[in-house]
């Protein structure tokens, strides 16, 4: 006897409840992830105008009255310090790591690079602190300061860079490589020449993901610099201390003060459109990398 | 174009006179360059060449220059990688150099320690360890089954037009910053818990277990949990996702062939085939889960206090270590205390990130994007 058509109910409905199952669990994972969008919004439309962005905070307490200006402009200059650190060393190391890949020292720095990228932030601010900002012992002694902090998070981004550069210049074609060097190319040359110009794109990507990373990284700065209400004159020094966006949203929300909460919310919508935007940014570039690599064959 | 009868007739005539050339091309002819439009005879050799070894040392110099300056580059090179080694050896060399009053005067004892008394001068982690691992359980318990479950939608459920811009949208929202989590939780997660979540809790699970019980603050570690939980998500989903998509087609071809549904294929064969990704992502949440400390700082309550309760407050050690850490430097024994904590902390991260990562290089081939501790 031929076996009954079609399937059975029981599988029937197996097939169909875990096809259900997924579709709520996918809105399950997106629904609080817009939710905090649109609650930073809402919480905070208040507040939202353009002087919000470019007027400094007033008022008591701090913040009060005006905006985000302070955050703004000292986040910028973090963002700034770090990448003057991360971005040479990184690239240097990722060249490292990309030419001499197979020697032995190469792969424990790939390792220990790779190791970097898991140490929590907290650690980092312990770390910044006795490098950077401490005034007893081993360190720089600039207490709590922009440069500080700028270079704590420059450490953050240093392995991201790291990696990311060693990605790019492994997706330059090996043929290229070996072209140039066949024709007597020095290996300095094909670095300046060639695989640096083809993987350009690849590290500027990179870079944005690190300046991503950091932008919104909070607890290295109690650590190394704390906040300020204006725009310091100096970055190094007693009064060397820069506002910062993230640091920002924190002292707002950490007062129990209906007026600074939705400053807060404010400024954390204005955070996350600013993440949000660098992120398409990063993804239209390596878009028109790929695309770009696709129509040079 | 017109057709021009004369070339025609031209044509004709060259082939009748037995030339396959056309008249208007000249035969080639090759005349040899006169005297002085040759180069100089000492331009293009030495009258007197120098004797054999001179020429075989002078490319040997000029070899080994080469090789000299290749050399110089290679190392300088490795300058960059000494600097992420010397990075890293800083980060581990201050964690252990100033937790080691701390480390001696507490050996091991200190791991299981729950009194923390700077007064006193007694410090142990129990606390925050135990405050540590409930925030990172709850937030993992939520994760766990939305991130995979999802992670099969993108996958394999949701229409082709759609997967794109999801797939986008979730990898996009992973980097929000932990510190938007936290002024969410308090705007909104902490009134619900407060107001609804946790009096139902009391009222249906809390009459049988007393763990269900509590004050209904809305701070606490369900709060910091379920903060956690979905800022951990995205991350789950989208490693989960890209091991899924990995699984190759015959595979999924032969269980079709096999006579499953869609569901059999997915729980029977994709599933399965991607166990060690799926742990490798969810080792990975664990990492991003238990260094998170901006979020947590602000919805646990910070209370140095073994929750007993799922409503009950909590700390955790990096929420410690942010909150008092300025103020712990003052006294050397406190501060190595503070950085013990954080040297325990660093440990786990570093073995979780390790092996998950291991995880999934073996199952992916290298491609993996970094993601940093928390925020």
């Amino acid at each position: 006897m031929l076996p009954a058509k079609g399937l059975s109910p029981y599988r029937r409905f197996r097939n169909a409840i875990l096809g259900i199952l997924t579709g709520i669990a996918f809105v399950l994972a997106v629904t609080p992830l817009l939710a905090i969008i649109y609650i930073a919004y809402d919480r905070g439309k208040n507040a939202l105008s353009l002087s919000f962005i470019t007027s400094m905070p007033s008022g008591f307490p701090v913040g009060i009255e005006g905006g985000i200006a302070n955050g703004i402009v000292g986040s910028l200059i973090l963002i700034m310090l770090a990448s003057l650190l991360s971005v040479p060393v990184g690239v240097w190391a990722g060249l490292y790591l990309w030419d001499q890949a197979h020697t032995g020292f190469a792969k424990a720095t790939r390792l220990l690079s790779d190791l970097l990228l898991g140490v929590p932030s907290v650690i980092w601010g312990v770390v910044g602190y006795y490098v950077f900002s401490t005034n007893t012992g081993f360190g720089f002694h600039w207490g709590f300061s922009g440069l500080a902090a700028g270079l704590t998070l420059g450490f953050i981004m240093i392995p991201i860079v790291t990696r990311v550069t060693e990605q790019a210049l492994r997706d330059v074609p090996r043929s290229y490589i070996e072209g140039a060097l066949a024709l007597g190319a020095s290996r300095f040359q094909v670095v300046r020449g060639l695989a640096v110009p083809a993987a350009i794109t690849g590290i500027g990507t990179g870079v944005l993901l690190g300046v991503l990373n950091v932008l919104g990284q909070t607890a290295p700065l109690v650590f190394t610099n704390y906040y300020n209400t204006g725009i310091p004159h100096s970055l190094v020094g007693s009064n060397g201390s820069v506002g910062d966006l993230a640091m920002q949203i924190f002292i707002y929300i950490h007062e129990p003060s209906k007026a600074l909460h939705v400053k807060a919310m404010a400024a954390a919508l204005v955070l996350t459109v600013i993440v949000l935007l660098l992120d398409m940014g990063i993804r239209l570039l390596a878009w028109g990398s790929r695309k770009y690599a696709q129509r040079m064959g | 174009m017109e057709f021009n009868p004369d070339i025609q007739e031209e044509n004709e005539e060259s082939l009748n006179e037995g030339s396959r050339l056309p008249s208007a091309v000249s035969p080639l002819t090759f005349v040899s360059p006169t005297e002085e439009e040759l180069p100089s005879r000492d331009l293009v050799a030495p009258k007197d060449l120098p004797p054999e070894g001179v020429i075989k040392r002078s490319r040997k110099a000029a070899h080994a220059k080469m090789l000299r300056s290749e050399m110089l580059f290679r190392i300088s090179l490795m300058g960059g990688g000494l600097l992420v080694m010397g990075l890293f050896l800083t980060v581990l060399g201050v964690s252990v150099v100033k937790a080691w009053p701390s480390i001696t005067r507490f050996g091991w004892a200190f791991l299981w320690t729950s009194t923390w008394n700077p007064h006193k001068q007694i410090f142990g982690a129990w606390t925050y360890l135990v405050g540590t691992f409930w925030v990172t359980g709850i937030s993992l318990v939520v994760a766990i089954p939305v991130a995979i479950l999802s992670a099969l939608f993108l996958s394999d459920y949701s229409p082709k037009w759609l997967t794109g811009i999801v797939s986008t949208l979730i990898e996009m929202l992973a980097g929000i910053p932990s510190i938007v989590f936290g002024a969410f939780g308090i705007i909104f997660m902490v009134p619900l818990l407060r107001d609804h979540v946790e009096p139902f809790l009391a009222d249906t699970l809390g009459k049988r277990w007393d763990f269900f019980n509590g004050d209904a603050m809305g701070y606490g570690i369900l709060a910091a949990g379920l903060v956690v939980g979905i800022m951990v998500i995205p991350l789950v989903a989208t490693v989960t996702r890209d091991s899924l998509v990995m699984v190759p087609r015959e595979t999924v071809e032969a269980s079709y062939a096999l006579g499953s549904t869609k569901a059999e294929m997915v729980f029977f064969v994709k599933l399965p085939a991607v166990v060690p990704g799926i742990i490798g992502s969810v080792i990975l949440g664990f990492g991003r889960a238990i260094g998170e400390t901006m979020a947590v700082l602000l919805l646990i309550g910070n209370q140095a206090s073994i929750p007993t309760s799922i409503q009950d407050v909590g700390y955790t050690i990096s929420s410690l270590l942010a909150n008092t850490f300025t103020y712990a430097v003052i006294d050397p024994l406190f501060s190595a205390a503070e950085i013990e904590l954080g040297l325990i902390l660093l440990v786990i991260s570093l073995v979780v990130n390790t092996v998950g990562r291991e995880l999934l290089l073996k199952l992916m081939g290298g491609r993996l994007a970094g993601s940093v501790g928390g925020g």
